[in-house]
């Protein structure tokens, strides 16, 4: 499973979706679209160290790294080792 | 596991115990009524080291680990009864040392951080507003770009250090349709133009700590006092309430533990009905209660530092601690009360004013109930 799949399943399962999964593109608008919020936000933080072994700093987390699937997965392939 | 200390945090904790003891205690009871502020006491913790403890030593501080910072503030509580002086300590230390520590240019950090670690400058956070409070990322204060200026417009409350601060960390929103992701962070001289002060607030308990509103009116901030990214005002308030909830009550261990030994102490001297009244199970169940709240507290808090130490800490764990120490310190302010009976009502044996402080981490830093929410989101059973 990619890394983009793998987060969408946790935003479908655990954040505020309320779609269907085809409905969560790679471009979908995740913060302008209110799927993420703070508190959210935060949780995809630790689900992304624990899931990817990365470790996520506090200023990676601007909203262009949050703004839609494809960046999240884009940070995740820069802060893989 | 090890749950023994260093020698050399074992000194430091008696050095503070000693320090707050000889220098901190003066007048409290006085200074509680009239609301007012210990700035002697202030520049005594500076010249101590207390203000600079999370900050590096080549900006003035003392590079201490979050354990070690733990173990110190826990130590101020148990010496010093100003609990206001140590609430001001800090708002400052977490919520203005830390994040430009962690997200000013290296100019704001050689022009902030020694004068705040050397007690000369006292800086203050403003992030509530008068419609936001626990919806901190509601707020309205705005932020709009002009030319090489950021021009700031809106109102905060329940600023603590306000009515003395020189400097500010501003929350403000650059583009409110998005949310948290629109949040800037400045830094704020108090002398800018557009910025104000409002009076100070009054408040039940922590008096000694000044409190009030902050006023932007067409607040002209040069571009260089934002506070990293445009946008990151999110991280930056998160970042600093992550170190607030976890060291914030650090002290109240302290004065938990306090409380505690001097509730044993009256439960063995003080007689009724011909004995100790630490022979009644009333009694001593009680104060039992109170030392297995004060020693869960403790291994929480030191839990909680060794994680930060580790880089492992999460939002939920320092929500639990926060949760756990306020209310462990109001009840235990309350037990405390009721062991000594009348006496513990009377504002001369102090207990009160310390019940009326601990009432206060009940709310600040994220009431309880958020922290319930933060940590019902972390056990995925809530969004």
């Amino acid at each position: 499973m990619t890394t983009t799949q793998r987060v969408r399943t946790f935003i479908a399962e655990e954040l505020r979706w309320d779609g269907t999964r085809e409905q969560l593109t790679d471009d979908y608008p995740l913060l302008d679209g209110s799927v993420i919020d703070s508190l959210g936000l935060m949780r995809i933080v630790q689900f992304l160290e624990e899931e990817c072994g990365i470790e996520i700093a506090d200023e990676d987390l601007v909203p262009e790294n949050f703004a839609t699937l494809s960046a999240i997965a884009t940070l995740v392939d820069r802060k893989t080792p | 596991m090890d749950f023994d200390l260093t020698d050399d945090q074992r000194v430091l904790r008696d050095e503070v115990i000693s320090f707050a003891r000889a220098e901190l205690n003066d007048d409290v009871g006085a200074r509680d009524k009239q609301a007012s502020f210990a700035a002697e006491e202030w520049q005594k913790c500076a010249e101590f080291g207390i203000q600079g403890l999370p900050v590096p030593a080549r900006y003035g501080g003392g590079d201490a680990d979050p354990l070690t910072i733990m173990l110190a503030m826990e130590a101020l509580g148990y010496g010093c009864k100003d609990n206001g002086l140590i609430f001001s300590l800090n708002a400052q230390m977490w919520a203005c040392e830390v994040p430009i520590l962690l997200f000013g240019t290296e100019k704001q950090k050689q022009k902030y951080l020694p004068a705040m670690c050397g007690g000369s400058l006292v800086a203050a956070h403003a992030m509530s507003e008068p419609g936001s409070g626990s919806d901190a990322f509601g707020l309205s204060t705005t932020a709009k770009p002009s030319g090489d200026r950021w021009v700031l417009n809106g109102s905060k409350t329940f600023v603590t250090n306000a009515p003395i601060a020189e400097v500010f960390v501003v929350f403000a929103t650059a583009d409110r349709t998005k949310g948290f992701a629109g949040l800037c962070a400045f830094v704020i001289e108090r002398d800018t133009p557009g910025l104000s002060v409002g009076h100070p607030l009054e408040k039940m308990g922590l008096r000694t700590s000044p409190i009030g509103e902050l006023f932007l009116e067409n607040c002209e901030v040069p571009l260089e006092n934002l506070l990293g990214k445009p946008g990151a005002g999110m991280p930056i308030f998160n970042s600093s309430m992550e170190w607030e909830r976890s060291c914030i009550l650090a002290s109240t261990v302290g004065t938990m533990q306090r409380q505690l030994e001097r509730c044993i102490e009256y439960a063995r001297e003080r007689e009724q009905f011909g004995q100790s009244i630490g022979t009644f199970q009333a009694v001593s169940h009680k104060i039992v209660d109170m030392k297995l709240r004060v020693e869960t507290a403790r291994c929480l808090l030191y839990r909680l530092g060794w994680l930060m130490s580790q880089r492992k800490a999460t939002p939920l764990d320092s929500a639990l601690v926060k949760l756990y120490l306020s209310e462990s310190s109001v009840s235990t302010g309350l037990d405390a009360i009721q062991v000594h009976g009348g006496y513990g009502y009377m504002v001369e044996y102090e207990l009160e004013r310390e019940l009326r402080d601990a009432i206060g981490s009940r709310i600040y830093s994220g009431t309880s109930e958020i922290q319930r929410n933060v940590a019902a989101a972390f056990l995925g059973i809530s969004q």
